[in-house]
């Protein structure tokens, strides 16, 4: 019997403003069978420090946060503040 | 390609018959071995029709469903007719499930998930909050767009906050796609405790459209929009529990 636990990144989803929604399961299995699966959120808005983050999150904020979105983020949050 | 049925048990007009001994003449009549030979075989094949040959005639990821009427055919779209019970788990990978017999996606439910998120709380103008991490996890269940969210935070230090007090690390963006102000909830989400000044009451929160954050309100009585940042230090708690609509 052997236990394992692994902590990942299985969902990234890119919203309309940029935004990139992160979604980290921790799974626990059991010689390769799955016994749990517990999730964790969070939101990250363009511009913000994705120190830390996975790589692909990175990645897909890097390649979303254009200059442009980031200054039509700042500029919706400016309007809504 | 639908296949018909027998019209009954071929068993029942001595087709293939299971009444032959061991000590029967195989040439007797309604015994004949070479009949009874084809007669079985004849059956096998016609099995072998009905539910397929080689890896494409059943069709992938089909049910054969019989239509009542004496042909059944493969399936990967059939309509149960009567209740189901499955004694395990039903995984949705797509679409959704659509309730009350209709299409439309108001009737749809498409998400259901349950985690935890960690909270922030920040003070827009200057200063900061921190908040203990062992109380700054908060757990939520998101149903189709709703997402309910609950959770105790205690803060460990504060340096000088002052401008509104927003609690951030939603784990679902706000919504921003429904008619007027539909979409902004927040109301009584957040109760919060031991703030430095009594003056300040009716607190609340108000969402905003398309972020993943609250900002928590004074009425302070008749006025409203009182930022709270400026009450706010070490002993206070916030206590969340509520819900909001997230964007599709």
């Amino acid at each position: 019997m052997s236990l394992t636990k692994s902590v990942i990144v299985d969902k990234i989803e890119v919203l309309e403003l940029g935004q990139v929604g992160v979604r980290t399961a921790t799974c626990v299995t059991e010689d390769g069978v799955e016994l749990s699966r517990t999730f964790h959120r969070q939101v990250l808005a363009p511009g913000d420090d994705t120190s830390g983050q996975d790589g692909r999150v990175i990645a897909i904020a890097q390649a979303t946060w254009t200059d442009e979105v980031v200054a039509a983020w700042e500029a919706f949050t400016a309007t809504h503040a | 390609m639908a296949t018909a049925y027998p019209g009954a048990l071929d068993a029942s007009n001595s087709q293939l018959r299971t009444d032959i001994s061991s000590t029967d003449d195989l040439d007797a009549s309604g015994k004949e071995h070479d009949v009874m030979h084809v007669n079985v075989h004849g059956a096998a094949i016609a099995l072998e029709t009905k539910l397929g040959t080689g890896s494409s005639t059943p069709v992938n990821k089909a049910v054969l469903v019989g239509d009542g009427t004496g042909s059944s055919a493969w399936d990967t779209t059939p309509t149960i007719g009567g209740a189901m019970t499955v004694e395990g788990t039903i995984t949705v990978s797509s679409g959704g499930l659509k309730l009350d017999n209709q299409d439309a996606d108001a009737n749809t439910l498409d998400s259901y998930e349950e985690g935890l998120w960690t909270a922030t709380l920040t003070s827009t103008t200057s200063g900061s909050i921190t908040i203990n991490s062992g109380f700054d996890s908060m757990a939520y269940i998101r149903i189709g767009r709703m997402v309910f969210i609950q959770g105790t935070i205690e803060l460990s230090s504060v340096s000088s906050p002052v401008g509104t007090l927003r609690l951030g690390g939603l784990p679902f963006v706000q919504a921003n796609d429904l008619t007027d102000r539909a979409d902004r909830g927040g109301g009584a989400i957040v109760t919060v405790t031991e703030l430095s000044s009594a003056s300040t009451d009716g607190v609340y929160c108000h969402g905003q459209v398309n972020v993943s954050y609250f900002d928590i309100i004074g009425g302070n009585g008749g006025t409203a929009n009182q930022s709270l940042a400026g009450y706010v230090d070490a002993s206070t708690k916030f206590v969340v529990s509520g819900c909001y609509y997230a964007a599709a």
